[in-house]
């Protein structure tokens, strides 16, 4: 799978710099709207990988221009969920196949959809249509993840996540866990573009985008450092982003005075982390007690052992 | 599609990713890997495999960072 993110995570942003930010951040590409193909065409080269490009109305699907678009930068256009009438698939099927261009038609987490979808393309013989799934997590019904993907395996070329990126991190965050498990068991190798939940979030998205999300932990644990380097630590490690916690939470272990305890509050279960201290440090130089079940909080008591 | 198996965790929520992965593996068939992505060195990850099932995987990096860490995972 290719993570990438949509155009709506940084709406008003230049679509070179979009692009850019999700270079660095690592992300394979970029969503665009079909009005971004004027801009994207003078960002030429450096624009990377264009994902796809989503349109919301058939007029778009059915231009030349669009298909054009999708030619020139190797891109399905991704048409909107009802957008596309089935009757109309054979000739933009194709209509696409002459332009070089591929087109995709979106369906919800809907089994029936799915089903009716899969039938109506099988009438698409020149095989320049297929499918992309919009999934909203937070509100779709995710056991039928297994039943789309079954329905949609021949087909399915480019998933719509809304949510991922910053929101992972709020507490009500969806269990995607099964959904991204059964993406990948399925052999699923297209694009992923992540978009916001909802227009409130979009603002975290751009600072997350462009790397600004930082917190206080790491500057609050320097100063606090001196002060209790000869008592109990607390250390939530909640809000320290997943790249940095095991240094974060080495750093605190190591700086601990022995026989004292680390009490470390985690979104995860940190049964990792004892793993990871039982093969970094000294054999039987530490306690680790586990406490809690989740399913949000779990919290590890880590006691160094006097020498 | 006739792809690899590839997991991307960095869309999975911090209390869901090493389920996920574990899930991901055990239903792996012997003889066949799937490619876990992450945005950080997942080294933790293989203290945990190798405490939980040891013997029974591979572990090769394929891409390490800075941004992106790709490691492929077997089942033996």
């Amino acid at each position: 799978m290719k993570l990438s993110i949509a155009r709506s995570v940084a709406a008003t942003m230049p679509v070179g710099q979009l692009a850019a930010l999700a270079r660095e951040r690592g992300l394979a590409g970029v969503e665009l709207r079909g009005s971004d193909l004027d801009e994207a065409r003078a960002v030429g080269e450096a624009l990377g990988r264009v994902v796809g490009i989503y349109v919301e109305a058939l007029d778009e699907v059915r231009s030349e221009a669009t298909m054009r678009a999708s030619a020139l930068l190797s891109a399905p256009v991704v048409a909107a969920r009802g957008v596309v009438p089935s009757e109309q698939i054979p000739t933009l099927d194709a209509a696409y196949a002459a332009a070089g261009a591929k087109l995709l038609v979106t369906h919800g987490t809907d089994v029936e959809e799915v089903a009716l979808l899969a039938s109506a393309l099988d009438e698409a013989k020149a095989r320049a249509i297929g499918s992309a799934w919009e999934i909203r997590p937070a509100t779709d019904p995710l056991s039928d993840v297994p039943a789309i993907l079954m329905a949609s395996a021949e087909i399915l070329a480019h998933v719509r996540l809304h949510g991922g990126g910053p929101e992972l991190r709020y507490e009500d965050a969806p269990s995607t866990g099964d959904l991204f498990s059964s993406l990948a068991l399925s052999r699923y190798g297209g694009a992923v573009a992540m978009m916001p939940s909802s227009p409130e979030y979009a603002e975290g998205w751009e600072s997350w985008l462009a790397g600004k999300i930082k917190n206080g932990c790491g500057t609050a644990y320097e100063k606090k450092k001196k002060r209790e380097e000869a008592s109990d630590r607390e250390l939530d490690i909640r809000s320290v982003q997943p790249k940095h916690r095991l240094d974060t939470i080495l750093s605190a272990y190591r700086a601990l005075s022995p026989g004292r305890t680390l009490h470390v509050t985690f979104d995860h279960d940190p049964s990792c982390m004892y793993y990871t201290l039982d093969a970094m440090e000294p054999k039987d130089s530490f306690t680790f007690v586990k406490n809690g079940e989740g399913p949000d909080v779990w919290y590890a008591d880590v006691t160094k052992h006097e020498r | 599609m006739a792809n690899g198996i590839e997991l991307d965790i960095r869309v999975v929520p911090p209390r869901d990713k090493h389920p996920t992965i574990f899930k991901t593996f055990d239903a792996l068939a012997s003889g066949e890997s799937f490619v876990l992505i992450n945005d950080h060195d997942p080294f933790p990850l293989r203290y945990q495999f190798e405490a939980t099932r040891n013997g029974q995987f591979s572990w090769s990096y394929l891409e390490q960072g800075p941004e992106v860490w790709r490691v492929s995972i077997g089942k033996s």
